[in-house]
């Protein structure tokens, strides 16, 4: 579907120039006048039917006049053709129903298909409709039509999933499947308060009308909300939603068998913890079962893969040794906030890395200090980035500027002297909040602008680097670039609380764990995910799963488990869920203005609209040329 | 135009009140401008001598020829005050049409009552003949001094006629006129050639001269109308719908076609024919006039 845009749409004023040539025609056409002539008899006795051709002609040539005109203004209005969904200015109805794990209630989902076949009916015969499903994630199930019967065999075909609930993603699928053209987004859920968690709010432009058909959630649900290992048995965590006491059997089973039978009593919106004591197989996938009829089914059971997954090894490289400067403390701290049993962090001064055999890489090295490696552990480290390797070199007072290039094996011009920052000169501003490691920091009480750098290094060459922040005077804060095969990140100030207040606050922690989660990606083992965040060869689907062999990697099981959050029906009010979506001005009405600029330029329209108007004018003239000569010579008389 | 010839142009002949003064006006200013030439003058002036031949009139011998040269010569002028002139003015409705502020009948008025003033002025005996579709006013020749005036004041109340048929009147008149002359006809012609014509050669067969001023209006000659109308005949009423500038060309050829049938046929027929754009100044029809005069 494609529509038309223009740059300079005043120009299109030019058009109304077109009046001109109409004016002169219908001015010229006034056939009702008399004139009295005394040599009627030497006029031509059938001038009527030339008069029709000549009409002809003339319409035709007005045709042609007001065509150059209007190709004149178009041109100079500098017109586009806009791509994709913009372009449709008809309004749509777009229903997005919610299919995560709360509402697989039995009762609930026939209420929700319900709910949204009556808004696909009640929807204006002249609009469009749609329907998007959203838990975690949004998807337009079915783009925009004028078949009502579409819609209605779609919803009655859907099914739920067991994946949460985000009422931001259910708003951003439904606008980008409603056109510039406006329309009516009518939300079927049952109002999950945690759909809004996180503070996400969801943007809805100017034009698109938002209402909500709010299920009834189902009576009661009872859920396994965590399952974890306990010595040599396990314990699992039995949650009920129910407003009422509740008795449930909870069965631990490994291989599809039944180990173990436990009785539990639960009070009204109370947990329980339930022990399965050991010893229980050293391999296979163990599985809490818990009987609820009342609420989804997917969160009665939570899994545990039995075998313990490999960790992966973060390396904190300190020029001193921890025990006596207590260099790299502020990392290995942060790192192992992130209670992450799949990382293991190990603190290493340059002395001892020298001399440390080789074995297997670390999944990622956290540099603080090279002042003390040899010329072997610059070499290992250098070898080891040009490998592969994943490294976060922070530019402090224990990095040695001359030896560095043979750390990384590749040149960083700096400044040789640390820049003393005055007042907020220093404070660091995200030149990029979509990057993994600054994504986290977006919040106002994490933003990294609030961290006081005192020092800094001045990274003099910016070629090559891709910026990720810059100090508030321009510096280069936070660069990225590979090298080899390797990644290197550079911190341009200390992460020893040295040179900044940095590693005391609040975002130093999330900063530390999601730089080593970007630095690990692709290395982590992991076997247990909580939708919905399983990584690419996992189904989102809640249960044990065997996982292809990868190159150099062995087939592996792993367990995907429901969001526990997801088991709580709490509900908000419709006007809550209203009052929670943002208004935003229509950016859909027309692409942005370079997106426009980009696609005008590329496009180049202006161009085929002046040659077109010199072709009209070209085939005006023969036209004209074709009307005079038709009139034949003109004798004089005498 | 400058001098007296601009006294000629018909738009300020007709601001001029008094047709006797146009017509002198538009004379004089021809007179003007001939005064040198080879034309030996009308009537009473002079010609030449000749040897007295017997039976000539003892009056005409120059005596005073005789006394100095002892011989008798005869003394010969140019032409006898003698010549009937009719003046044949078409005032039918066609004639009353004009797109520069003179019709074509006032323009025939000023071409008549300026024949008129000349013939007068070489004491030739002058009438006027209005006729549309028959002879609606006449006035017989006469040379006396009063008669120009007569004239003069018939010019000025014509009647504004109906349907042109010059062949009827032409045929009428020819049946009366007993006495050889000098026939004016001054008309657009907008009748059947075929018939003028053969109206005119009837005094042609008694001797007659005959000059046909043909006039015509500027946009009857060029057809510079712009815009599509309905033109109706000013005399049937008879509407043709057209576009100019599609018929133009066919309008005049068929004109001058019109016009050229006249020109072969009359000029067949002995009849000196002229035609006139009424746009344009009137020495060119009183040049015509002298030319045939002087011939005859």
């Amino acid at each position: 579907m494609f529509g038309l845009g223009f740059l300079a749409p005043a120009f299109l004023a030019g058009a109304l120039a077109v009046a001109i040539p109409i004016l002169l025609h219908l001015f010229r056409r006034r056939s009702d006048r008399v004139i009295d002539f005394p040599a009627v008899q030497m006029l031509p006795q059938a001038p009527v039917q030339q008069q029709e051709r000549r009409t002809l002609r003339d319409l035709l040539l007005l045709a042609l006049r007001i065509a150059a005109l209007l190709l004149l203004a178009v041109s100079f209005a500098r017109p586009y053709v806009m791509r994709g969904a913009d372009a449709l200015k008809v309004p749509t109805t777009v229903v997005a129903i919610d299919t995560s794990l709360s509402m697989s209630g039995p009762a609930t989902w026939s209420a929700a298909t319900r709910a949204a076949i009556a808004a696909i009916d009640a929807a204006p015969l002249a609009q469009l409709v749609g329907v998007v499903t959203f838990d975690d994630r949004g998807a337009v199930g079915l783009a925009p039509t004028a078949n009502r019967a579409d819609a209605r065999v779609f919803l009655e075909t859907l099914r739920p999933g067991a994946g949460g609930t985000r009422f931001a993603a259910a708003i951003g699928a439904a606008v980008d499947a409603i056109g510039p053209g406006g329309g009516r987004i009518v939300v079927v859920t049952d109002l999950q308060q945690g759909g809004v968690a996180g503070g996400e709010a969801a943007s809805v432009p100017d034009g698109v009308d938002v209402s909500v058909s709010a299920v009834p959630p189902g009576p009661a649900n009872l859920a396994v909300t965590a399952l974890a290992r306990a010595g040599e048995g396990l314990t699992a965590v039995v949650q009920s939603y129910a407003p009422g006491p509740r008795t449930v059997i909870a069965r631990l089973r490994v291989g599809g068998t039944d180990l173990r039978r436990t009785r539990i009593e639960l009070a009204a919106f109370a947990s329980a913890d339930v022990s399965f004591a050991g010893p229980l197989p050293a391999a296979g996938v163990a599985e809490v079962v818990i009987d609820d009829v009342e609420g989804p089914a997917a969160d009665n059971t939570r899994y545990l893969r039995l075998e313990p997954d490999r960790p992966r090894t973060l390396l904190v490289l300190t020029a001193d040794p921890p025990e006596s400067a207590r260099t790299g403390l502020y990392v290995q701290r942060a790192l192992e906030a992130a209670d992450d049993p799949g990382m293991r962090v190990s603190v290493i001064d340059g002395r001892r890395f020298n001399g440390a055999p080789a074995g297997d890489p670390p999944a990622a090295v956290f540099i603080v200090g090279t002042r003390t490696l040899d010329r072997g552990g610059r070499a290992r480290l250098a070898s080891y980035l040009r490998e592969g390797g994943r490294v976060l070199l922070s530019l402090g007072p224990d990095v040695d500027l001359p030896s560095l290039p043979d750390v990384l094996g590749v040149a960083v011009r700096l400044a040789p002297e640390p820049v003393v920052a005055a007042g907020d000169e220093a404070a660091i501003v995200a030149a990029d909040n979509r990057h993994p490691v600054l994504r986290r920091l977006a919040g106002p009480a994490s933003s990294p602008g609030r961290v006081s750098i005192e020092q800094y290094r001045r990274i003099l060459d910016e070629s090559g680097w891709t910026v990720l922040a810059r100090f508030v005077g321009g510096a280069l804060a936070l660069v990225e670039r590979e090298v080899g095969r390797g990644t290197l990140l550079v911190f341009a100030s200390d992460l020893d609380n040295r040179w900044n207040r940095f590693p005391v606050q609040p975002s130093f922690a999330p900063f530390i764990v999601e730089t080593a989660r970007y630095l690990t990606r692709g290395t982590v083992t992991a076997s247990a995910f909580v939708l919905p965040s399983v990584p690419p060869g996992v189904p989102a689907l809640p249960g044990p799963h065997v996982v292809a062999a990868a190159e150099g990697r062995a087939e592996r099981t792993v367990v995907v488990n429901v969001n526990p959050a997801e088991s709580d029906p709490a509900a908000m009010s419709a006007e809550a869920f209203i009052a929670s979506l943002t208004r935003v001005d229509n950016p859909r009405g027309a692409p942005p203005v370079e997106e426009a600029r980009a696609q005008e330029a590329q496009q180049r329209l202006w161009q085929l609209g002046l040659v077109a108007m010199l072709g009209v004018l070209v085939v005006e003239s023969l036209v004209g040329r074709v009307t005079r000569a038709g009139r034949g010579p003109e004798p004089k008389v005498g | 135009m400058a001098g007296p010839a601009r006294y000629l142009d018909p738009v300020v002949l007709a601001r001029i009140g008094s047709l006797d003064l146009k017509a002198k006006t538009v004379v004089e200013g021809v007179l003007t401008g001939l005064h040198r030439s080879p034309r030996r003058g009308f009537s009473v002036e002079f010609a030449e001598y000749r040897q007295y031949l017997p039976g000539d009139a003892l009056s005409t011998i120059d005596w005073k020829v005789f006394a100095r040269t002892d011989r008798h010569y005869v003394k010969k002028f140019e032409e006898d005050t003698n010549l009937d002139c009719h003046l044949l003015l078409d005032v039918s409705a066609s004639m009353h049409y004009g797109s520069r502020g003179v019709t074509k009948a006032e323009y025939g008025c000023f071409l008549a009552a300026s024949l008129a003033y000349l013939m007068h002025r070489q004491r030739d005996a002058v009438g006027l003949i209005a006729f549309d579709d028959r002879i609606v006013h006449r006035v017989p020749p006469s040379a006396r001094a009063s008669h120009l005036r007569t004239i003069l004041l018939a010019l000025e109340r014509l009647p504004v006629g109906h349907r042109t048929n010059v062949a009827k009147p032409l045929g009428d008149l020819a049946k009366v006129l007993s006495k050889r002359g000098l026939v004016v006809v001054i008309s657009d012609l907008l009748d059947d050639p075929t018939r003028v014509v053969q109206g005119l050669r009837h005094f042609r067969q008694r001797g007659t001269d005959v000059i046909v001023f043909h006039l015509l209006d500027r946009q009857e000659l060029r057809f510079a109308f712009d815009d599509v109308a309905r033109f109706r005949d000013v005399e049937s009423a008879h509407e043709v719908f057209a576009d100019p500038a599609a018929v133009r060309g066919d309008y005049l050829r068929a004109v001058q076609g019109f016009i050229d049938t006249y020109r072969r046929e009359l000029g067949g027929a002995g009849i000196d024919y002229h035609l006139l754009d009424t746009s344009k100044p009137l020495d060119l029809a009183l040049m015509a006039y002298l030319n045939t005069r002087g011939r005859s």
